[in-house]
């Protein structure tokens, strides 16, 4: 019984711990991203890899999920199907798929290689080589990629919503026959600026978090090719978890009322 | 800065990682412009002894001065001005995979010293040459190189901005005779030419003869010998003489089991 109060209490303590790490590693990184020398190139770069080589996977998962929306919904509505199918088709898709699988999807492409990539050059010592060469670690690695992820995550998620309502109006209209005039105007009339806006916060939230976090993991790996691994493992499952957390939290924060 | 003071003096250095001790107790006076080698088995804490002077693992307690400084009671602002003397040659080169030698190379002038890219690679260009590296391979990647030719190049990219405390954490391992002698005589050249303070850490006993003034060992956590380089064969030290001899039976027994 001992034990198991022992246990739990270590297990506590290590959570709160690395809560402690994460917010001393955030305020750090963000306080290098407002003090010179900014590294323009990097972050250049980071835009590209983060937001433009993510944009296949992104607008695949989303033309998919749209499709997959209009087929189900329809079934569920006999009554005014047009109006209802377009309706749940762009609310769900700006409000809720598109930031979180957009999130998730780029947490497993994007997440998973900072991870490997900053815990590889930890474990070779490319990161105190860094240090010894005279340039912040944080501005380097850190900065770029931070920067990237909350800027290009709301791009993304943007496309991810046009391509989204696009899959459900091809479907709607191609394959369950209705009036694309009328879904074309219901989707619009029933979208409100709100629904895309709390889309795109979330995705900022999601960038912000898949970067740091994957940056965290990296930088603080060590123990070889197995580190390596966990950084990444982790990275991914920490950043899944945080992505489903926050958006809970944010959506609590649009539209509990 | 006067010459009878020592550049680099390390006051009780302790080090544990994990109530595990690494170093114990360790204090050396490194003097200006000589070359100094550290030996020692492997796991005697040569490395971490390395990254405590160069700032990057701050010991338990003890004092690391440079220069006169404390550097860890520096502000960061002149701690990095004191590391901007620094050129480090890590134990496995510890190249950026993703760039080219001639990146690697202009790296520190580039991001560290914010100088501009056309003249980083000039200058880039010139430490290759110096080192004994072809133009031609300027673009290649790291990872297509041989070992002997990527010793080289990170000894370039230490050496670029010109510094004046070098550090070379086991500089011939894993490379062959020759290729290991060409890497001695590149360190005592580039040494000679920088007027610089050198620390080095080796195993290989012909390597440290070489390039060394003066030389330290480290056994167990301790420091066991400190005295100048054609006294080596003289001492009257066991462990000492059982590892410039490198002898299976003595006094230091290597811990197969536990
Ligand atoms: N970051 C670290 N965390 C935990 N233990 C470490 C770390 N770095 C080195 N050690 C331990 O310190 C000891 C000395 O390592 P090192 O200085 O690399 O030896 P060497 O003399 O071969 O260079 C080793 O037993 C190693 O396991
Ligand atoms: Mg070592």
């Amino acid at each position: 019984m001992i034990h198991l109060f022992s246990y739990v209490g270590c297990v506590f303590i290590g959570f709160l711990e690395c809560i402690g790490q994460i917010t001393i590693f955030t305020i750090i990184s963000i306080y290098h991203c407002f003090s010179p020398p900014i590294y323009y190139r990097l972050i250049g770069r980071q835009l590209l890899e983060i937001g433009y080589f993510s944009l296949p996977v992104v607008g695949l998962t989303a033309l998919f999920t749209g499709m997959v929306l209009a087929l189900q919904s329809h079934d569920g509505f006999t009554f005014q199907a047009e109006n209802m199918v377009a309706t749940v088709v762009s609310l769900s898709i700006t409000r809720e798929l598109g930031p979180v699988l957009t999130g998730l999807m780029v947490a497993g492409r994007i997440g998973g290689s900072i991870a490997a990539e900053i815990s590889t050059m930890r474990v070779t010592e490319q990161i105190e080589a860094i240090i010894t060469l005279y340039t912040n670690p944080y501005k380097y690695l850190v900065v770029p990629r931070l920067i990237a992820g909350t800027l290009m995550l709301p791009c993304l998620v943007l496309v991810a919503d046009i391509i989204g309502i696009f899959g459900g109006f091809l479907v709607g209209s191609y394959q369950l026959n209705y009036n694309s005039t009328t879904y074309i105007r219901s989707t619009l009339e029933l979208l409100k600026p709100i629904d895309i806006l709390s889309g795109l916060t979330k995705a900022s939230v999601f960038g912000f978090v898949i970067s740091l976090i994957s940056c965290y993991t990296g930088y603080n790996s060590n123990g070889g090719a197995h580190g390596v691994g966990k950084a990444t493992t982790n990275a991914v499952v920490l950043i899944s978890i945080l992505i489903l957390t926050f958006n809970y939290i944010i959506t609590a924060l649009f539209f509990s009322k | 800065m006067s010459n009878d003071h020592p550049k680099i003096q390390l006051i009780n250095i302790h080090k544990n990682f994990d109530s595990k001790p690494v170093l114990n107790n360790i204090t050396i006076d490194i003097h200006s412009y000589e070359s100094f080698v550290v030996i020692g088995g492997s796991g005697s804490g040569k490395s971490v002894m390395l990254k405590c002077i160069l700032g990057l693992i701050r010991p338990d307690y003890g004092q690391i001065i440079i220069n006169g400084q404390n550097i860890f009671e520096l502000t960061t602002h002149n701690r990095e001005q004191i590391m901007k003397k620094f050129g480090v040659l890590f134990q496995n080169s510890a190249l950026f995979d993703s760039m080219s030698v001639l990146e690697n190379v202009a790296f520190g002038l580039i991001h560290g010293l914010q100088m501009n890219r056309k003249k980083a690679y000039d200058k880039a260009i010139e430490k290759l040459y110096q080192v004994g590296l072809n133009i031609n391979i300027a673009k290649l990647s790291p990872a297509e190189l041989s070992g002997g030719m990527q010793k080289r190049v990170a000894i370039a990219r230490a050496i670029v901005a010109e510094p004046d405390i070098l550090f070379f954490d086991e500089p011939t391992s894993g490379l062959d005779p020759i290729m290991a002698d060409i890497i001695n005589d590149l360190i005592i050249k580039c040494v000679r030419e920088l007027k610089a303070t050198a620390i080095s850490i080796t195993h290989d006993m012909h390597s440290a003869r070489k390039i060394s003034d003066r030389i330290a060992m480290l056994y167990n956590n301790r420091l066991i010998w400190i005295g100048k380089t054609n006294e080596v064969d003289s001492v009257n030290n066991a462990y000492v003489n059982q590892f410039i001899n490198g002898l299976a039976n003595g006094p230091i027994k290597m811990e197969l089991r536990r």
